[in-house]
């Protein structure tokens, strides 16, 4: 069974459907229930949902969500996330997904691991409005199925995704100088806030 | 409050207002009234919360989880934590040292390189994410009786979450506090020579009042005070450790809580026994580190600490940072967490423990820790009874030029330190050090100085026990 082309997928991906470009459940006007399309998700293809505490990850109310209040605790970082599980889920749609058997463990992991990695860098938005960014989501679904597009070598698939990855990107992009630069600020600001009154805690240590 | 508070307004100005942004009419006169009882201490600081409306939002949503999200855990990290780790790992200097780019989290945990106290106190700044504001980043300076104080930086909201989980533990242990603007919540109890101390109210517990208060006797007013204090304030509920719940007992408070909870590690059976009878109330351990936040909470049914907070993972490690057998004793090491500034992966707790992942009788799903062992409390005393905290030590002898130092109380209450002092630089006279020392043990406490150039280096391993102390907690 061979891949449809990439430009295929890019196309299926672009024709994105509301429900799936809009916002999640638990924010404004959102309505979609992320967790109920990933349990639908995994019932067609596996015949199965996954288990609750995997399905967790998907509601708005995550922990994760106040672990990364720093950047304002406003809910952005769950809402960008949530986003690409979505735009992933459409991709995982596609009609020639469903006439083969997928890997579980590898779809788990995506959406899971591999969209928290990717929403940590890029902003959803990108979906709609980059290529490049579209054609990364496609290669990170295929790379995690394990599948790659009949068009291509498993060499020129790796060097394609790579050359995409904005993870890796960020790594490089943030110069050593820079993040050094950043780290020693922080510390700077660690020692002169120490001086600041705290804020009150209800228990000892 | 047994005195009710009359119901005329107190102003709330800014500064107030920017401590406590949510306070109520209600909680401002019970502020008012910690503050103004004639037998209140003298306080050294003022603090709020800090929590706006969409922070109290997230810590509810935290205290909802808290017991939704309660469930089995096993020796793998949980797809929470994944995903946490995932999303932080490209973001965080610290974790992308130990993560490249697309590691597989789950089939390499183990291979991930451990943090430790030592990644907190000499490199927080690379904790700290790429792009977390720091506008609200607040600091809390922990008093180690080992090494220098540690730096941990965190924010209002996380520390906020400190209340349900409290408020969690008291429910397990078949309590049912209900609290409101217009009582006192809670005390957090000290014994040191010297504290910050504030009074304040907590939105999170609905606007109740909530003290930080020190025992020692020059914060009060006469040797009266606390009891009076504590009597007309009636905190529902205390917090502290085991050497300032043996100080209240010592200072004749006879206010009876709903509960004391108490920071667990190496309470004796016996000084839990009398805290319980002469508080008539039942005595919570509860297992928390400054930079981790509260970890476990006595099981009810006495087997062990359950883990308390939903979002963290814990390992017991050895020496080399690989997980030990199921069940075997290990290192503590906790992932994860609320702390937005102080993000953990796999950091060692310097405690040591045994994780049981099978069913509890008691009904909590989450694992325990069993025969935690941690730093035990080391209790000193002054010539005129009074309780000396190690803490209090170290922060005199911190001013000496030593590497290292023993210092042991006998049983005569004699002490005697063993300092090894810094190469090169000149010695201190050990009149000076004694009287320092005086400073906190009393005028006429007979005190010891000698100095050893060698201390540590013969011992097994080097390893120096800097505070020891022949006297029980209950004497
Ligand atoms: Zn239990």
């Amino acid at each position: 069974m061979t891949l449809p082309p990439l430009s295929e997928f890019l196309r299926w991906l672009r024709e994105i459907p509301a429900p799936f470009r809009g916002a999640p459940a638990g924010f404004p006007g959102g309505r979609t229930q992320v967790r109920a399309v990933v349990a639908d998700l995994f019932e067609t293809h596996f015949g199965a949902a996954p288990p609750k505490n995997y399905l967790e990850a998907f509601d708005r109310s995550d922990p994760t969500e106040l672990a990364i209040g720093g950047r304002g605790g406003d809910g952005r970082v769950e809402l960008n996330r949530l986003r690409w599980v979505l735009a992933a889920c459409h991709v995982l749609w596609h009609p020639s997904f469903r006439a083969m058997p997928l890997p579980k463990a590898g779809v788990q992991k995506l959406l899971n691991q591999g969209l928290a990695e990717l929403a940590a860098v890029v902003p959803s938005e990108r979906i709609v409005d980059s290529e490049e960014r579209r054609e990364e989501l496609v290669r990170r679904v295929l790379a995690a199925l394990g599948l790659r597009l009949g068009e291509e070598t498993a060499r020129e698939a790796e060097d394609r995704l790579a050359q995409v990855n904005s993870v890796e990107r960020r790594r490089i992009e943030l110069e050593a100088a820079e993040r050094e630069r950043r780290a020693r600020e922080v510390q700077e600001e660690i020692r002169r806030k120490a001086e600041e009154e705290a804020a009150a805690k209800s228990s000892r240590e | 409050m047994k005195k009710k508070t009359s119901g005329r307004a107190v102003r709330v100005d800014a500064a107030l207002r920017a401590r406590s942004p949510l306070i109520t009419a209600a909680g401002a006169r019970t502020l008012h009234a910690l503050c103004e009882h004639p037998h209140a201490p003298r306080w050294n600081h003022a603090a709020g919360d800090r929590l706006q409306r969409a922070d109290l939002d997230a810590v509810r949503k935290f205290a909802d989880d808290l017991e939704a999200r309660r469930g089995p855990r096993g020796p793998a990290p949980a797809p929470a934590i994944l995903r946490w780790t995932a999303s932080l790992a490209p973001r965080v200097p610290t974790f992308r040292d130990r993560i490249p780019a697309g590691f597989d989290l789950e089939a390499g945990w183990d291979a991930i390189p451990t943090m430790s106290r030592e990644d907190v106190a000499t490199r927080a700044g690379r904790l700290v994410p790429d792009d977390a504001d720091l506008s609200r980043m607040i600091v809390y300076r922990t008093a180690g009786t080992t090494g220098h104080a540690l730096l941990v930086p965190h924010d209002p909201r996380a520390a906020a979450c400190y209340s349900p989980m409290l408020e969690f533990a008291l429910r397990r242990h078949g309590l049912r506090p209900r609290f409101t603007d217009r009582m006192v919540a809670c005390f957090l109890v000290g014994a040191q020579a010297r504290t910050v101390t504030y009074p304040t109210v907590l939105s999170a517990w609905n606007g109740a009042g909530f003290a930080k208060l020190n025992l020692t006797a020059a914060d009060w007013k006469a040797a009266g005070s606390p009891d009076r204090y504590f009597a007309d304030l009636a905190p529902w509920f205390l917090t502290g450790d085991p050497v300032s719940f043996a100080e209240m007992l010592r200072t004749g408070i006879r206010h009876s809580p709903a509960a004391l909870v108490t920071t667990a590690v190496a309470m004796s059976a016996s000084l839990k026994k009398r805290l319980a009878k002469s508080c008539r109330c039942p005595v919570i351990d509860w297992y928390s580190l400054t930079e981790t936040g509260p970890l476990g909470y006595a099981c009810p049914r006495g087997r062990g600490y359950h883990v308390l907070p939903h979002d963290v993972h814990l390992e017991a490690l050895d020496a080399a940072g690989r997980p030990v057998a199921p069940g075997a004793r290990g290192e503590i090491a906790v992932t994860g967490g609320r702390n937005p500034f102080l993000p953990l992966l796999r950091y060692r707790t310097g405690d040591w423990g045994r994780l049981d992942f099978g069913r509890c009788p008691c009904g909590d799903p989450m694992p325990r820790l069993l025969d935690l062992e941690g730093r035990a409390p080391v209790v000193f005393r002054a010539t005129g009874g009074s309780a000396v905290n190690p803490v209090d030590l170290s922060r005199v002898l911190r001013e000496f030029p030593f590497v290292q130092h023993e210092f042991v109380q006998r049983r005569d209450l004699s002490c005697e330190l063993t300092a090894r002092p810094i190469p090169g630089v000149p010695r201190p006279m050990p009149a000076e050090v004694r009287a320092a020392l005086r400073a906190l043990l009393g005028p006429r406490a007979a005190v010891a100085v000698k100095f050893d150039a060698k201390l540590g280096s013969r011992a097994e391993g080097g390893k120096v026990e800097p505070y020891r102390s022949e006297l029980l907690l209950e004497d």
